[in-house]
């Protein structure tokens, strides 16, 4: 007999990637979808893959090669860390198939080993796009070549990376639901301190990223400077991974030791609590006999955007996602505002006798790059759920439901924006035009990312989950969005550095393109009509053909 | 003869390329109408039901409601229509009079009658004092009451439902069967798939029966079961081309 952690696990892992549908699905749009998905994420992987072997490649030739599988481990390990944070540690409590899998006869600790296993071997395959071919960069870069000592290290390692972060990441999603148990409004608590907990974090890496960066001289230096950063200060079980390298074998025993009793111990703690929060989770807070009071009418699309902001605010993965972008935003225009560093780079030309007209219309494109970066509409559909037939039958149309979305996003990414351009434009000291193309440029290519957001979600909804975090991981589009701002926001960054006096012109374009953008969707949705996919309800599937039954 | 509110022209769905879900139904549901829709599981019920609401496209047939068609102006069919489906999946993050009021504020119903259908069917439901908690913590008869006063705070033209007896207690189930009765002499009409065939035959005026997809009987309910029992045509009908 299998194990039962094995069962659940493998039952879990059928929704997460969708195999199962794609087996058993008798619709082509399903197949064509999923095709679509697995193209997305092979092109992301390969643009991730290039851009770390081109850094790989970097700090080879630096003569730093030795520190390469230890840097790769700790930055595999800080991004499962973030994105686990981000994903609102909502691994364990309050999925809607707690009910169905407690009433089996399981043990508490199949149930959490099953959700964890689940997470990590998703973070596992993530992490295999950054150790992978660092490690080939590596052995090609290594003197004596391809070793069996280096090679099971680097294995060992990649496979236990993902471990610790996640344990950790989970156990502070653990820590925020069980403190906000008792709260009438505890998703929206656990998203506030989730989101006070990620600014912490971003303030804290930044400040430790520019005390690091100031004393650097030379290229070599930098890269010293990353590395002391990443390895040393921010994630330094990475080090036991480097002293394997050096030839301390005990490092990588270490390593995978600290990672599995990290991982033992939290199960084993977690088992006792487990069935405690998530009653407390899923319990309703009632304050006694209600009395319906005064109704204020309001008109369907008001309702319909108070509808989308409770949903975000009750969800702290879904808050978490969407509102990453914003709050990197705000770190940023905080440690502007102490640092003052646009002043220092143009007061700094000035006294040479050098204009920097650029430097107001690159702080713009950095700025479209983290308002690009709030993408709570590419997943508002999906969030829908069981509960899409609401949506589906209201009398309403599909463009006034996708615009109430839209703009939830919309107004989530703006107020930062605007923060962030206003100071930087300040700093700049930048002429009436440079200011208003940078407060237009952010705000266009904003209100462009939110009704793109939920345009995509329209073509790849994810309507059948148990647990919102499945609607919300592996979203396609978000992938295609998320990868799409890198490529614009960087591009033009880099285009305003080129073109010094014209650097408008690209902040401009894009402007007029997002313009362009929102009104051919908004057009569009005018023409959609809303209604359920092609999938054949249980019931129905029951009278299928031999061969294709459930 | 009374105005036609549901008209279902040769309506057709498939899922597959083999077997149709529903094959050429027509059924005409007037004002004042009870119209029950049976059959067993699998035989096509919540896919005409879903198609009637405007939620499932189909390429084949035509479904008019009110004389509009559901294909071409949903949104003015959907305002005169409510649709309870067999499991309501409500938004869990709500409370129970925020869903109200947001389903008040989607069909335009004005304040002053919103609070007094609220306060009436809350009551008669007994949910009153619960609609100030949030649906995630409401128990499953509990949502389907919800859903049931969603339903008639707009006072459509048309109830669509799928089996909405399930989950409700006896008293519950006693005062719906009510409203339906109240509602339809107000010149509603009422299309709901049900499996308790008791239901059927004490409460509807018209009854069609459908298999694999294909409607076999349907009109009124007496001219369907002539002098048999309901269950006794329903037994017929399943198993009328076997042996």
């Amino acid at each position: 007999m299998k194990a039962k952690w094995l069962l659940l696990t493998k039952i879990q892992l059928t929704e997460f990637f969708g195999i199962n549908k794609l087996r058993h699905s008798d619709d082509a749009r399903v197949k064509r979808r999923v095709a679509g998905a697995a193209a997305v994420f092979v092109l992301a992987a390969a643009v991730i893959l290039f851009y770390v072997v081109l850094t790989a490649i970097a700090f080879a030739r630096m003569g730093m090669n030795d520190c390469l599988p230890s840097l790769a481990v700790a930055f595999a390990a800080i991004t499962v860390f973030i994105f686990g944070l981000l994903k609102g540690g909502n691994t364990l409590f309050a999925t809607k198939d707690y009910d169905a899998v407690m009433s089996l006869p399981v043990k508490k600790r199949d149930v959490i080993v099953s959700r964890l296993v689940c997470t990590y071997i998703a973070e596992l395959l993530f992490c295999a796009i950054f150790i992978i071919p660092v490690s080939v960069v590596y052995f090609i870069y290594l003197p004596q070549g391809l070793n069996a000592a280096d090679l099971f290290t680097i294995f060992a390692a990649f496979l236990f990376t993902p471990l610790l972060p996640m344990i950790l990441s989970v156990a502070i999603g653990t820590v925020l639901a069980a403190l906000t148990a008792k709260f009438r409004y505890k998703s929206l608590a656990q998203a506030i301190l989730a989101i006070l907990l990620f600014i912490g974090l971003m303030a804290a890496s930044f400040a430790l990223s520019y005390s690091s960066a100031s004393d650097a001289a030379d290229s070599a230096a930098d890269m010293n400077s990353v590395f002391d950063l990443i390895v040393r200060n921010i994630y330094p079980p990475a080090l036991f991974v480097l002293y394997t390298m050096q030839g301390k074998v005990w490092g990588i025993f270490a390593f995978i030791g600290i990672s599995v009793a990290a991982a033992a111990v939290f199960v084993f703690v977690i088992s006792a609590f487990y069935a405690k929060i998530n009653a407390r989770l899923t319990a309703g807070v009632s304050k006694g006999k209600f009395k319906i009071g005064s109704v204020r009418t309001a008109s369907s699309f008001s309702a319909l955007l108070k509808k989308e902001c409770k949903r975000l605010f009750t969800s702290p993965a879904y808050l978490m996602n969407g509102a990453a972008g914003s709050a990197m935003l705000l770190v940023f225009t905080i440690l502007m505002l102490i640092s003052d560093p646009i002043g220092t780079i143009v007061g700094a030309a000035a006294q040479e006798g050098v204009a920097l007209p650029s430097v107001g219309y690159a702080a713009a494109a950095m700025c479209m790059l983290f308002a690009g970066m709030t993408l709570a509409s590419a997943a508002s559909l999906s969030m829908e759920g069981k509960s899409r037939w609401i949506m589906f039958s209201l009398p309403v149309s599909a463009r006034k439901i996708f615009m109430a979305k839209a703009l939830v996003n919309f107004i989530l990414a703006v107020p930062t924006a605007i923060f962030f351009s206003a100071v930087a434009c300040v700093q700049a000291e930048a002429d009436v035009f440079t200011w208003i193309l940078s407060l237009a440029a952010p705000i266009a290519f904003a209100a462009f990312i939110s009704v793109a957001g939920v345009f995509l979600n329209y073509k790849f909804p994810k309507y059948e989950w148990t647990n919102e975090r499945a609607a919300l991981k592996n979203s396609i589009p978000a992938l295609i969005l998320s990868f799409g701002d890198l490529i614009i926001g960087i591009g033009i960054f880099i285009l305003c550095l080129f073109l010094n006096d014209l650097a408008f012109i690209p902040v401009l374009a894009m402007t007029i393109l997002s313009i362009a953008g929102c009104i051919a969707l908004f057009v569009y949705f005018g023409k959609v009509r809303l209604v359920e996919g092609e999938t054949a309800p249980a019931a129905q599937r029951a009278d299928m053909p031999p061969g294709r039954k459930l | 003869m009374n105005e036609t509110v549901l008209k279902i022209n040769h309506f057709s769905k498939s899922y597959s390329k083999t077997k149709r879900a529903v094959d050429d139904l027509s059924l005409e549901v007037c004002a004042g109408d009870i119209y029950g829709f049976i059959g067993q599981n699998g035989a096509g019920k919540t896919t005409t039901l879903r198609a009637v609401t405007g939620i499932l496209d189909f390429s084949e047939g035509e479904i008019l409601i009110d004389g509009k068609s559901i294909k071409e102006q949903p949104v003015a069919c959907k305002q005169i229509t409510a649709y309870i489906p067999d499991n309501p999946d409500l938004y869990e993050f709500l409370t129970g009079v925020q869903y109200l009021n947001y389903i008040g504020d989607i069909y335009g119903v004005p304040d002053a009658v919103r609070k007094e259908r609220i306060q009436k069917y809350a009551a008669m439901f007994h949910i009153s004092d619960d609609l100030g908690a949030l649906i995630g913590s409401y128990s499953h008869g509990m949502k389907q009451k919800l859903a049931v006063i969603s339903a008639l705070l707009h006072e459509p033209k048309l109830f669509v439902l799928d089996e909405p007896f399930v989950g409700l207690d006896p008293e519950a189930a006693f005062n719906l069967k009510n409203v339906f009765r109240e509602l339809c002499g107000r010149g509603a009409a009422i299309f709901f798939s049900t499996h308790v065939l008791d239901v059927a035959e004490k409460l509807c005026n018209k009854i069609a029966i459908i298999k694999g997809g294909k409607l076999m009987a349907s009109g009124d309910i007496d001219a369907v079961r002539g002098d048999d029992s309901l269950e006794e045509v329903f037994m017929e009908v399943l198993h009328e081309n076997e042996g």
